[in-house]
């Protein structure tokens, strides 16, 4: 009997698939310098195990495994922090090249899949285990949150009581102190508050520091009598604080059908956790979307979404009275890009600005919204329409100005006090992500 | 509390010294009705003025994965893989070079980029188009794309405009009619700032004729030393005239030509005409002072004194006298571009170079090969790499290839991958190398012609390469002639450091060869 058919590789990706697993667009590029037949020995693949060795600066060459199963990680022995590094990532384009034949893993290989293997069952173990939830340390925790925004709702009594002129100069500190004992009562989104209210104080603009004194008071006064509010605010009150909603409770929510247009994406890299926002409008419902992802060391972003593509997809809100923020409950595939694919539905400013108040309504801690303006000209300071309406620009964006050439373009961004922050536009049937 | 401004004064106040309805719990609650509310409530800018839109771009724009690939160069964050910056802008100067539009969101940072880099400067005006041009007028820092090329009628005055423009108007009025040009720069010559003087005589490059000469002579007064030098640079190319004649008569003398040989007698003093005709009368160190004045004259006497290149240097110079004569004759042919004279010298001069290691024999050299027409530069350049690539890296061949044209012609590609092999074999050291292979990625040209690739290659890539090039018809692409050297040497020499050196150039070409494909999309 012949062990050839035994050993077979799994179908190969196309290579726009496998560089949207980088980290970022550096490490797409280096990867791509280093497919190089010359930098590789020792290659080779069995099902989604793909191995190879690949010269580099240092004198051995690196070892690159990667697995693409239902739980992807990557390998690599050269030090770049970037998961997966530009050798993993080369190595999986030269196999969706077909440069890789499929091969018998060597012990190296082997040894790391065993390893690798435990881990997930270690990681699913704990996971599937549904999280035992002893009602004293709720009730504990309750405590500590309550305890913790009545000392902030008195700290803003005694702040305006003896006048607040003085708060802009004394810098960041008291309010460090201040934010630093709300995260001790596990009351972190106040405390994010805070450091925004720390912001607007050393801004020195007394209305907004007073608006977001007023805010936090509010915040204060509305968990003090959470059980009476309506329950999508007392949601919205809640996240606001910083008590956590569970996974399971947002999926439990009755998940949003529709046509998803991806109209921005931003990533934060960061040493620690690196997050991902994707913005999506719903091309049936108008509705706006935000989906959060975050990848500690050593894990890499999901790659779901592509800026200009429509995404059949089911959504599940965060409970609140504005929602925003959502998960991915299910989804049907990409619906492509181009003429025939679905548009989402596009506002004038005057109704972006409506959709704000509506937002803030719901959400009055709200400091951005997602808007999507049908047709502005972007100028350094503004971005206006064609009969002089326009929303002030925050920051300089030379390159939207320069995509957009004086002309009007549909440009998507976060709206807030300040003005907007544009993250993509529409120009000619492209998309510029800014 | 009724009114926001009132919330806000009291606040800053302080509910203790202005008491307020509900005490401060109170006016917190009315701030957040309030403050939420002008939050809520704030309504749009109003006429605001549209800009002015950008001409259309007739041509489409290059493909997106062209223009993914010049973002992906233009990044700072984007590590090339040990590619200097130097590289970097070589390759976004190629991609500029195809012919294709730039995408507008990319032009910031091109501008940017071209502020620093000004051999960039005439690609990125073709690649930004209408868009790059109406881009650039909006700041000050990328305005000097419109310097480059703005030759359109002045709006203002013409002793009023911007310099750039000025230079610009001049250019193209020079272009049309030489004097008429002159007669413009003439009309305002004596209120020009010493900081414009020297520009603007420079277009009177342009249309050159003896015509000029007069307000020359006069620029030759000039307190400004930038002044003179241009006016002298000008008049030296300037083939009868006055200025011409001064020199050659000075010329004539030191040199006298007879039937058999040169008779070579340099001045005896410089005088004050020699001064104002720009001989320098102090002598560099090292040099004699007799030595360095017949240099001087020499390097600004008009070549034709001389008839022929063949008829001074066929014949023998006394050889204490030879060095400085070519050197003198050398900067002449240079300073007035003549290929002719140039192309004579070169071939005299480059032994002399490499010999004695003087940077000013190199810079010498440097300038000659700049007035050879490219075809001979190229040419010139490969002769040297063929005939001892150690010797040529040694003696600094690289800035010689710099000089060439990009892509290489067949020859020099030839002969460049050769000298490659040549040294990979030879054991030259890495860095020795790498000069020549960074030169090597960005201007080779991405195939070689016919046989002559493969034959270079036979001969120094092993039996391996050699019969698998012999096979190939035609072309071969560059990046698999390299690659076949490289396997070919790694069979002999798995472990050797010069394997790097040879995957960088393999990098390199490998990327320019998907960023072509990309632009031909």
């Amino acid at each position: 009997m012949s062990h050839i058919d035994v050993v077979q590789a799994a179908e190969p990706w196309s290579a726009e698939r496998v560089l949207a697993l980088a980290p970022d667009v550096p490490a797409q590029r280096a990867a791509q310098l280093l497919i190089g037949d010359s930098r590789w020995s020792d290659s080779g693949a069995e099902s989604d195990l793909v191995w190879g060795r690949s010269r580099g600066s240092a004198s051995a060459p690196y070892q690159c495994i990667a697995t693409l199963g239902e739980h992807p990680a990557y390998h690599c022995s050269c030090p770049s922090r970037k998961v997966p590094c530009k050798h993993v990532l080369a190595l999986l384009l030269r196999w969706a090249a077909g440069k890789v034949a499929a091969a018998e893993p060597p012990a190296w290989v082997h040894d790391w899949s065993l390893r690798q293997a435990a881990r997930t069952a270690r990681r699913e173990a704990v996971a599937g285990k549904p999280r035992e939830v002893n009602p004293k340390t709720v009730a504990r925790r309750a405590d500590r949150v309550a305890a913790g925004m009545s000392e902030l709702d008195r700290w803003l009594a005694d702040q305006v009581a003896s006048g607040i002129a003085g708060l802009t100069t004394v810098g960041y500190e008291p309010f460090d102190t201040l934010a630093a004992r709300l995260v001790d009562a596990q009351a972190r989104g106040a405390a994010g508050l805070v450091r925004r209210l720390a912001g607007a104080a050393v801004s020195g603009d007394p209305e907004r520091l007073v608006t977001e004194l007023a805010l936090l008071r509010l915040l204060a006064a509305g968990y003090a009598r959470l059980d009476e509010l309506p329950p999508p605010l007392a949601a919205t009150v809640a996240s606001r604080v910083g008590i956590p909603v569970s996974r399971d409770e947002v999926l439990a929510t009755p998940p949003v059908p529709d046509a998803w247009a991806v109209l921005g994406i931003r990533d934060e890299i960061d040493d620690q956790l690196s997050s991902r926002r994707v913005w999506l409008r719903g091309c049936g419902t108008g509705r706006m979307a935000l989906v959060l992802s975050f990848a500690g060391p050593g894990q890499s972003l999901p790659i779901d979404f592509t800026v200009g593509t429509v995404v059949e997809a089911d959504l599940c809100y965060y409970p609140g009275a504005t929602p925003l923020r959502a998960l991915v409950a299910g989804r049907a595939g990409t619906v492509c890009a181009g003429p025939e694919a679905p548009e989402p539905p596009a506002d004038p400013i005057a109704g972006a600005l409506d959709s704000w108040a509506a937002a803030l309504a719901g959400d009055p801690w709200l400091d951005r919204w997602p808007v999507l303006l049908a047709a502005v000209h972007p100028t350094t300071t503004h971005l206006v329409e064609a009969d002089g309406t326009a929303l002030p620009v925050r920051g300089e964006h030379w390159p939207l100005i320069a995509a957009a050439g004086g002309r009007a373009c549909r440009v998507m961004g976060e709206y807030g006090p300040a003005g907007i922050r544009p993250i993509s536009a529409f120009v000619d049937g492209r998309v510029v992500e800014l | 509390m009724t009114t926001w401004s009132e919330v806000v004064a009291a606040a800053l106040v302080g509910t203790d010294r202005r008491p307020a309805a509900g005490g401060a719990v109170g006016l917190l609650d009315s701030a957040a009705a309030l403050g939420l509310r002008r939050r809520a409530g704030v309504d749009a800018a109003h006429d605001v003025a549209l800009p002015e839109p950008a001409p259309p771009d007739q041509a489409p724009l290059a493909s997106a994965a062209a223009t993914a690939r010049l973002a992906g160069l233009l990044d700072p964050f984007t590590s090339i893989d040990g590619r200097g910056a130097e590289t970097r802008l070589e390759l976004v100067d190629e991609w500029l070079e195809a012919g294709r539009l730039a995408a507008g969101e990319l032009l910031p940072a091109l501008l940017d980029l071209g502020r620093r880099h000004r051999r960039l400067r005439p690609a990125l005006l073709a690649a930004g188009g209408e868009r790059g041009r109406w881009l650039a007028a909006q700041r000050a820092d990328w305005r000097y794309l419109l310097g480059e090329a703005d030759e359109r009628e002045l709006t203002e005055p013409w002793d009023l405009a911007p310099i750039g423009r000025r230079i610009g108007h001049l250019t193209a009025v020079r272009r049309r009619d030489p004097a008429a040009g002159r007669e413009l720069l003439e009309s305002t010559w004596d209120e020009e700032g010493a900081d414009d003087r020297s520009a603007l005589l420079g277009t009177l490059d342009i249309g050159l004729s003896t015509a000029d000469q007069e307000l020359l002579e006069r620029a030759l007064d000039d307190p400004r030393r930038e002044v003179r030098g241009t006016a002298l640079d000008l008049l030296a190319r300037l083939p009868n005239s006055r200025y011409g004649a001064r020199m050659a008569g000075r010329a004539r003398t030191c040199l006298r030509i007879g039937a058999h040989r040169v008779d070579v007698r340099p001045p005896g003093q410089c005088d004050l005409g020699m001064q104002r005709d720009g001989v320098t009368p102090r002598a560099p160190a090292g040099v004699g002072q007799r030595a360095w004045w017949l240099e001087e004259v020499l390097a600004r006497t008009p070549m034709a004194t001389w008839g022929t290149p063949d008829d001074l240097l066929r014949l023998p110079l006394p050889d204490e006298w030879a060095g400085v004569v070519r050197r003198g004759l050398g900067r002449a042919a240079a300073a007035q571009g003549n290929g002719e004279w140039a192309a004579a010298l070169v071939d005299r001069l480059w032994p002399e170079a490499t010999a004695a290691q003087r940077p000013d024999d190199r810079l010498l050299l440097e300038a000659l090969y700049e007035a050879l027409p490219e075809q001979q530069r190229a040419e010139r350049a490969a002769d040297v790499l063929r005939n001892d690539p150690g010797r040529a890296t040694a003696a600094g061949v690289e800035r010689l290839l710099e000089l060439c044209p990009r892509p290489w012609p067949a020859g020099l590609a030839d002969a460049a991958l050769a000298a490659i092999a040549v040294l990979v074999r030879g054991g030259a050291s890495t860095w020795r190398l790498a000069g020549l292979v960074t030169l090597a990625g960005t201007r080779l040209p991405l195939a070689l012609a016919g046989h002559a690739g493969a034959a270079a290659l036979a001969g120094h890539a092993g039996a391996a390469g050699g019969a698998a090039l012999a096979g190939s018809a035609g072309g071969v692409s560059t990046v698999d002639a390299v690659y076949r050297m490289r396997e070919a040497f790694a069979q002999d020499r798995p472990a050797d450091p010069r394997l790097g050196t040879l995957d960088q150039l393999t990098d390199v070409l490998r990327f320019r060869q998907e960023m072509h494909e990309e632009l031909a999309k």
